[in-house]
């Protein structure tokens, strides 16, 4: 405050001496408070508290949560009773969780080959930029912004073994009726088909975003070559949109981890237990059956899993950061 | 030599021909491989139910069942459950500006203490998939006795770190003499914000906003986990439900709730294709 | 009375070492002061110092004999013009000249009339709608200006603002400056590293080097008197040619380890020419030779460095050996530090 007093007073006396412009005329300048130099200081911290509050509160505390939940048996209305390692034990010793563990590894592992196959095809055959692939980009992609409820609804009709379409057509070349989503044999391979009939278009585009950015003169100089163009397919255009193949395939590999929707919707887990994946086993336990501590303990199963390909992901993106 | 040349050319041509023809029959296949899934969702949706189940299948109905529609919204409380989609898309649409914008303002302007961990922080919460976390989640807002509200479906998704990272990176592209100049305008930090950062960032924040749209109200995992009863659920819940009936699968009024469920999300893409692609090519190529 | 002062400023950046270590200055009410130097040498800094865009690291900065430590930017009752203008790209050119005027709460009616002012006074009322990006460089510049201008600071602050502009439209705005310092009689504070623009718009020079005050004097007085090597290397064009005291011929004080003399006090001897007492005489081979219509420049090889002589006739010389013919009371004598001893020393 006394600062601000001589602020004033000091350009006051200035007026006479300047006849052209007097200084008066200036607003006094205002210091700046206690209060407001303190504010400046813990500005940033307020801005990011409100995302970090989520973060924290629904993201970082419910994975600690988890694991400590790990440690106890618990049905969410009786009272919890710790048992160690009890539900790690138990989850190693049955049998239903290595299956399950190898249906989501065989979903993920079937899913990546056949989107990052198909995708590399579809993009090589839309890559040049006509109207008419533009036109064929945008249908292939509409399945990705569509519900993965109606997706599942879709699909799930289509591939009934009665009156389903996929056995009708495939009637016409003299092959029996498959039994899409109730052979077990067949009913995890049937998911996979969803999903890759969904995220196909994505994938393609994202592919031929990346085909388009490789420069132009590379082919220029292989037509000069005379290279066959399946030959500067192979030794031009793969090895520069790698790193983007490799990011969908790590992308993809998440993704796959976390099946659900179809799984609830089209199969519930079945036929015995074929398409029982690790998320849908942490649901059964934790909304079905009421066991929240090996619920838990499933969940942190899930997170190893996750975590490893994450790992990976990251060191692929922070390397790609430091090429671009 | 010439009768040579023309012969080739000769040659060449039913080649050209067949290649061309070739090339629209595939078109044709892709294209039908994405559309007769949609067709037949559509025109199921009109069928009787033992039009559903005949064989061979029809392509083509000549009395559409339109009553279907109005039976999906006997069954389901579709009404309800669009209000509830619309609460919590724009209800997450609301918070993620609140936490989204002033983190990246932060995050890519300020230097301050402990930044560096604070972000590495946020870009670590990108990998926590919902599917990992809601069963705690869940136990959480239950024991606050918040299930069955909207704050159970907005407040998880209340941030997002991969917003605030695109956001950050374009707020960074920004000149700092721009921000210097306002400051000597007198501009506060708020102004800056509104008046020049976000207009600059207006195509990501609309493609942000865009792509949050698209996955909340597409969302079927977590209101269906977060939810007991019908009163804050959200369509595709709702419409999921129908499969449960005691009657068998009625695949006709399946599809009609399918076709409620899908139309808007597919008119809105008809008409700002261009758009919604970009905004997912997006998230595809840092 | 200073308007601004500088009191032993220290900044640096980080744990290196200070870029402007215990600089002080004084900046007059209603001079157009030129902050000049080499790139690099911390005038950008002491201005964005000023402006509060940067904070001192020890010192302090004072505003009409305050300290403005703890006085935000926008209440510092000054303006800047940036090297890029910094225009805001979505608003219009009404809104950039605007802005600042509504963040200071001043009322509808007073700023509509001083938007039409200040636009009629840079010649923009006609792209008052427009973009930035439609604009031309020279446009923006004064749409820059006018954004300035329209606040009616006390203190004008100006980063290099004419960089990005062709010769033509330099020259041409450099005139408008002075013109509108005439005008405003406000305070004028002007980096850059061009010594032309000093030299032509500056009432007061402060050239700098390495973060330290090398001079600080009327462009007269700078041009005149260069206080050292440094400074007299750096004003005129060419500059003042500095050579070792041999170049003399022993005929400077023992102390005096440089000598130097401008160009254009020099001349190159005519056949048949006498030649005075007071002159000294140095031998040469012409390089180059520049013909300017007024003026002929020419590089000339001496045993001790390349020097410029500078004439204005008509008599244009031949390539060859030369002898160019200074005054001895327009050598400059520098010591040993560099620091300017005086004109026309002469060996006891």
């Amino acid at each position: 405050m006394q600062q601000t007093k001589s602020g004033a007073q000091s350009s006051a006396p200035a007026a006479p001496e300047i006849t052209e412009v007097p200084a008066a005329a200036y607003p006094v300048m205002k210091q700046k408070s206690a209060f407001r130099r303190f504010f400046i200081t813990a500005r940033p911290y307020l801005m990011v508290a409100p995302a970090m509050a989520v973060f924290i509160l629904f993201l970082i505390y419910p994975i600690i949560y988890m694991v400590y939940l790990s440690f106890f048996d618990w049905n969410m209305i009786g009272e919890m009773k710790f048992i160690g390692v009890q539900n790690y034990t138990d989850m190693f010793a049955d049998s239903d969780f290595w299956q399950v563990l190898g249906n989501s590894i065989y979903y993920m592992v079937m899913v990546v080959i056949l989107q990052m196959a198909l995708s590399l095809l579809l993009a090589a055959y839309l890559n040049k930029n006509t109207r008419i692939n533009r036109i064929l980009q945008t249908v292939a992609f509409t399945p990705y912004i569509t519900s993965m409820v109606s997706v599942a609804f879709i699909w799930m009709w289509m591939m009934d073994s009665d009156y389903g379409l996929l056995n009708y057509f495939l009637s016409f070349f003299g092959v029996e009726p498959i039994g899409w989503l109730s052979d077990p044999a067949v009913a995890m391979n049937s998911l996979v088909l969803v999903s890759v009939w969904k995220g196909l278009g994505y994938n393609t585009i994202i592919i031929i975003s990346a085909m388009q950015a490789v420069p132009g003169y590379l082919y220029e100089a292989a037509a000069l070559d005379k290279t066959p163009k399946w030959k500067s397919f192979l030794k031009i255009t793969l090895p520069m949109i790698s790193p983007t193949i490799f990011f969908l395939a790590l992308m993809n590999i998440i993704a796959a981890l976390k099946v659900f929707e179809t799984v609830n919707i089209m199969t519930k887990g079945g036929p015995m237990n074929s398409t029982n994946t690790l998320v849908y086993n942490i649901y059964q336990y934790g909304f079905q059956y009421f066991e929240i501590g090996y619920a838990s303990t499933l969940g942190v199963a899930l997170m190893v899993v996750i975590g490893i390909f994450t790992l990976i992901y990251f060191r692929v993106l922070s390397r790609r950061v430091y090429y671009n | 030599m010439v009768s040579a040349l023309k012969k080739s050319r000769a040659g060449v041509k039913p080649l050209k021909v067949l290649k061309t023809v070739l090339r629209w029959a595939f078109n044709i296949v892709i294209a039908l491989i994405f559309f007769i899934p949609f067709y037949w969702m559509v025109i199921t949706s009109l069928k009787t139910l033992g039009q559903t189940l005949a064989t061979p299948p029809t392509f083509w109905v000549s009395d559409p069942q339109w009553q279907n529609y109005p039976e999906v919204f006997t069954k389901v409380d579709v009404w309800g459950e669009l209000k509830n989609s619309l609460i919590v898309t724009a209800g997450t649409l609301v918070c993620q500006c609140i936490t989204v914008i002033p983190a990246a303002y932060a995050f890519a302007r300020y230097e301050f203490k402990g930044s560096k961990i604070l972000f590495g922080i946020t870009l670590a919460t990108m990998m926590i998939p919902s599917q990992l976390i809601f069963l705690p989640v869940y136990l959480m807002f239950s024991s606050w006795g918040m299930i069955n509200t909207y704050w159970s479906l907005i407040l998880p998704s209340a941030s997002s770190a991969f917003a605030i990272f695109m956001l950050r990176q374009t707020f960074k592209q920004v000149s700092e003499e721009l921000l210097e100049a306002a400051r000597l305008d007198k501009a506060g930090e708020f102004k800056i914000i509104w008046k020049i950062m976000l207009p600059l960032a207006r195509p990501t924040v609309v493609t942000l906003a865009m792509l949050t749209f698209i996955s909340v109200w597409n969302d079927y995992f977590w209101p269906l986990v977060m939810t007991t009863k019908e009163t804050v659920r959200t369509l595709p819940v709702g419409i999921a439900s129908l499969q449960m009936t005691e009657s068998g699968i009625n695949y006709n009024i399946m599809m009609a709730g399918n076709v409620i469920l899908v139309i808007p999300v597919l008119i809105v893409f008809f008409f700002a294709q261009k758009q919604i692609i970009k905004a997912f090519t997006y998230t595809g190529v840092k | 009375m200073e308007k601004i002062t500088l009191k032993s400023i220290t900044k640096a950046y980080g744990k290196n070492p200070p870029v402007i270590e215990d600089l002080n200055l004084g900046i007059e009410e209603g001079s157009f002061t030129v902050l000049l130097g080499p790139s690099g040498c911390g005038k950008s800094t002491v201005l964005r110092m000023i402006a509060g865009l940067e904070k001192t690291t020890a010192g302090d900065v004072l505003i009409d004999g305050v300290s403005v430590r703890d006085v935000e930017p926008g209440d510092r009752n000054i303006a800047m013009v940036f090297q890029n203008y910094a225009l805001y790209p979505t608003m219009s050119v009404r809104d950039n000249i605007e802005f600042g005027l509504k963040n200071m709460k001043v009322g509808k009616d007073e700023r509509n009339a001083r938007i039409n002012e200040v636009a009629e006074m840079v010649g923009l009322t006609e792209y008052l709608s427009r973009k930035p990006a439609n604009l031309s460089g020279g446009q923006r510049q004064r749409v820059a200006l006018a954004r300035a201008i329209v606040k009616k600071p006390a203190v004008f602050l100006m980063d290099e603002p004419l960089s990005n502009l062709d010769a033509k439209l330099r020259t041409q705005i450099r005139t408008d400056l002075i013109e509108l310092h005439q005008r405003l009689r406000t305070t004028f504070v002007y980096v850059t590293h061009d010594q032309v623009e000093a030299m032509s718009m500056g009432t007061d020079i402060v050239l700098m080097d390495q973060g330290k005050i090398q001079q600080h004097d009327s462009p007269a007085e700078i041009y005149a008197h260069p206080a050292n090597v440094f400074t007299a290397r750096f004003i005129g064009s060419p500059p003042m040619n500095v050579v070792p005291a041999e170049a003399a011929h022993g005929q400077t004080p023992d102390f005096v380890s440089k000598v130097g003399f401008r160009p254009e006090r020099s001349h190159i001897v005519r056949p048949g020419e006498k030649v005075g007492e007071d002159t000294v005489l140095i031998d040469g081979n012409m390089l180059a030779r520049e013909m300017l219509g007024d003026q002929t420049q020419y590089k000339m090889e001496t045993e001790n460095g390349t020097v410029f002589v500078k004439e204005f006739n008509d008599d244009l010389l031949d390539y060859g050996d030369h002898q160019i013919a200074v005054k001895l009371s327009d050598i400059a004598c520098f010591d040993m530090q560099g620091k300017l001893v005086g004109f026309g020393l002469k060996k006891e």
